[in-house]
């Protein structure tokens, strides 16, 4: 069977920075992932704050105050692995309820998408192909993917390592999500 | 070197015009709907709703097919060409849907009834105080305080008695019509239609009719939902001679001539095929939204294709290609972006079908027949894994197509 595209938390928190408002999207990641990962991923990333809600124990009204109070932070909703079909029901029929500007992260396993099918088609047209594995190391990138990654950034704008390096010295640097990733990949985070 | 901001800024400006979770509201605003996507529906059902006070409209398509944004632009029309008053009203945001009963409806219309009315008069005179505390009460609850008697089944508060009754007072909360979730309720929504009645006379004063519009009532997935929750609300507006329009569920299509009957015009939204006879149409959504500034015609072709004509799927299509080509660091969306976030759709559609519904879903692409009558077959319409081009023809949605191949090949 063909699988979802595996992909580290900072890219997923990229993925957030790059839509903007109103994004909803579905990270499966195992049973004993810890949210504070990516939660910490997208405060770097994005800098917007961002929090974990769990949808447990259910409750359509909690959930909603959680999700609206404040609106425009990222959310992570974990503990979607144990609804019932008459849970993702009232998820489902209520979505409007559950709008928001900031992001909606559902936290989820593999085995969950069929319900989420099943039960919560609204709510699964908002997620769209939208679905990424989380890899294993969560926040901690690999030698290979830290060094593709600053070859992608270097190809993006144009410039070198030592180049941002120097700019940001100068405090010459403009304040975009992008090159604050750059420096902290060069273990230059102080020039942030 | 010059730095080259302006590729971020050329993406998040693509991306934040093909957004599909964006307000729909916002999205018209943007200027960046085509109004005659659906050979401009919204002015007919907007026009019909002016001519025929009481007049009632369904708009019926799967999700993410376009129905919120009809029906926000036939609001406008309405504000914008008449002297009616249009109430529109996202059922879904202002309750619980999943315990919705009727006369929830009546009582939303209500509520936002009197709040038009505010305008009209103020002060408020006592009448209309009254009058706002009815429906309030209907809507939301009261807390009622009354006698229970240990001495008889019946009171009795006889001046005369010498000996005081026995028995205490209990005080209850009655649940309005709003509150979520309700249990059955049985008070005869007929209760509401004095106060109804009153601030349509009001407005009436002012406007010449008045229009509510119901979104979000699709949610009700099956048709048996739908019509107990819409039924006596319908029934009772049409006697008030408020003109309505409201979306329905896709499943109305197994039950149509039924539907159709209680109903001045029940009005599908199909998906828009992406043959060479309706490209146009899809490419023209894409384009309008900015797209051939990041791909070129070959990308949006492919987009236009595998989105099926489900207009939530074209644009997230068009936003995920573009995100995969960002983090890639390409310029531009390349036919590979295409491939990969088309084949993550297919995914995301195929997870959860059993073999019982991957079997309907090859017979359907192999017979193109299809039973509305089967619960399988329906609810694979209600998820979007068949899509409906017209009431006899019938689609395995395109991008989770060619992942049933593969999964005949892997049980091979």
């Amino acid at each position: 069977m063909p699988e979802f595209s595996s992909r580290p938390a900072f890219e997923i928190a990229r993925r957030i920075e790059l839509r903007g408002t109103n994004a909803w999207l579905v990270v499966i990641a195992g049973g004993d992932w810890n949210p504070g990962e990516l939660v910490r991923e997208v405060r770097l990333v994005v800098d917007v704050p961002a929090r974990s809600v769990s949808a447990m124990p259910f409750d359509l009204g909690a959930l909603r105050n959680a999700l609206r109070t404040p609106t425009d932070d990222v959310v992570i909703v974990t503990g979607l692995d144990q609804l019932t079909g008459d849970n993702w029901t009232v998820l489902d029929v209520n979505r409007s309820a559950l709008e928001r500007t900031g992001a909606v992260i559902l936290s989820l396993s593999l085995a969950t998408l069929g319900p989420l099918n099943a039960w919560a088609p609204n709510l699964r047209s908002f997620i769209g192909g939208s679905i990424f594995i989380l890899t294993d190391d969560g926040s901690v990138m690999s030698d290979d993917e830290r060094r593709l990654r600053l070859e992608e950034l270097a190809l993006a704008y144009g410039l070198t390592d030592e180049e941002v390096i120097r700019r940001a010295s100068e405090k010459n640097l403009p304040a975009e999500p992008d090159f604050a990733e750059w420096l902290i990949l060069l273990g230059r985070g102080d020039l942030v | 070197m010059e730095l080259t901001f302006d590729r971020r800024e050329r993406f998040r400006t693509y991306m934040k015009a093909f957004n599909p979770t964006a307000p729909a509201r916002a999205v018209i605003q943007a200027g960046l709907v085509l109004e005659d996507l659906h050979h401009s529906l919204y002015s007919n059902l907007a026009g019909r709703a002016d001519l025929e006070p009481g007049s009632q409209q369904l708009v019926v398509g799967g999700i993410g097919s376009g129905k919120t944004t009809e029906l926000l632009l036939a609001e406008q029309w309405l504000r914008n060409q008449t002297k009616a008053l249009c109430l529109y009203i996202d059922v879904t945001s202002e309750t619980d849907l999943a315990g919705l009963n009727s006369g929830a409806l009546l009582a939303s219309f209500g509520v936002h009834l009197a709040n038009a009315a505010r305008e009209l008069e103020n002060p408020p005179t006592d009448k209309t105080k009254e009058n706002r505390e009815m429906l309030r009460d209907f809507a939301y609850g009261k807390t009622v305080r009354y006698w229970v008697d240990e001495d008889a089944p019946e009171p009795d508060f006889d001046d005369y008695d010498p000996e005081p009754p026995t028995g205490y007072y209990v005080t209850n909360r009655l649940p309005g019509k709003l509150n979520p979730p309700l249990p059955a309720l049985q008070r005869d929504i007929a209760d509401i239609r004095a106060p109804l009645n009153y601030f349509l006379g009001l407005i009436r004063q002012q406007h010449e009719d008045v229009v509510v519009i119901f979104d979000g009532l699709d949610r009700l997935i099956t048709t048996e939902k739908f019509l107990s929750v819409v039924h006596q609300d319908f029934r009772a507006l049409r006697t008030l001679a408020v003109s309505l329009l409201a979306t329905a569920p896709v499943s109305i299509y197994g039950a149509w001539q039924a539907v159709s009957e209680r109903f001045d015009r029940v009005q599908p939204l199909p998906v828009i095929p992406a043959g060479a006879e309706n490209d146009g149409f899809l490419r023209s959504v894409l384009a309008r939204r900015g797209a051939l500034k990041l791909m070129d015609p070959p990308e949006a072709d492919g987009i236009c294709r595998y989105s099926g004509g489900v207009l939530r799927d074209l644009i997230a299509l068009a936003r995920d290609a573009a995100e995969e080509a960002y983090i890639a660091g390409s310029d531009r969306i390349r036919l590979d972006d295409v491939k990969k976030v088309t084949a993550q759709l297919g995914e995301a559609y195929l997870r959860g079908l059993g073999p019982t519904q991957i079997k309907s879903l090859k017979d359907l692409e192999k017979t193109k027949a299809f039973n509305l009558q089967d619960s399988t077959n329906m609810e694979l319409l209600v998820t979007r894994r068949v899509l409906e081009y017209s009431p006899t023809d019938f689609r395995v949605h395109p991008a989770l197509l060619p992942l049933l191949t593969q999964t005949e090949k892997a049980d091979a």
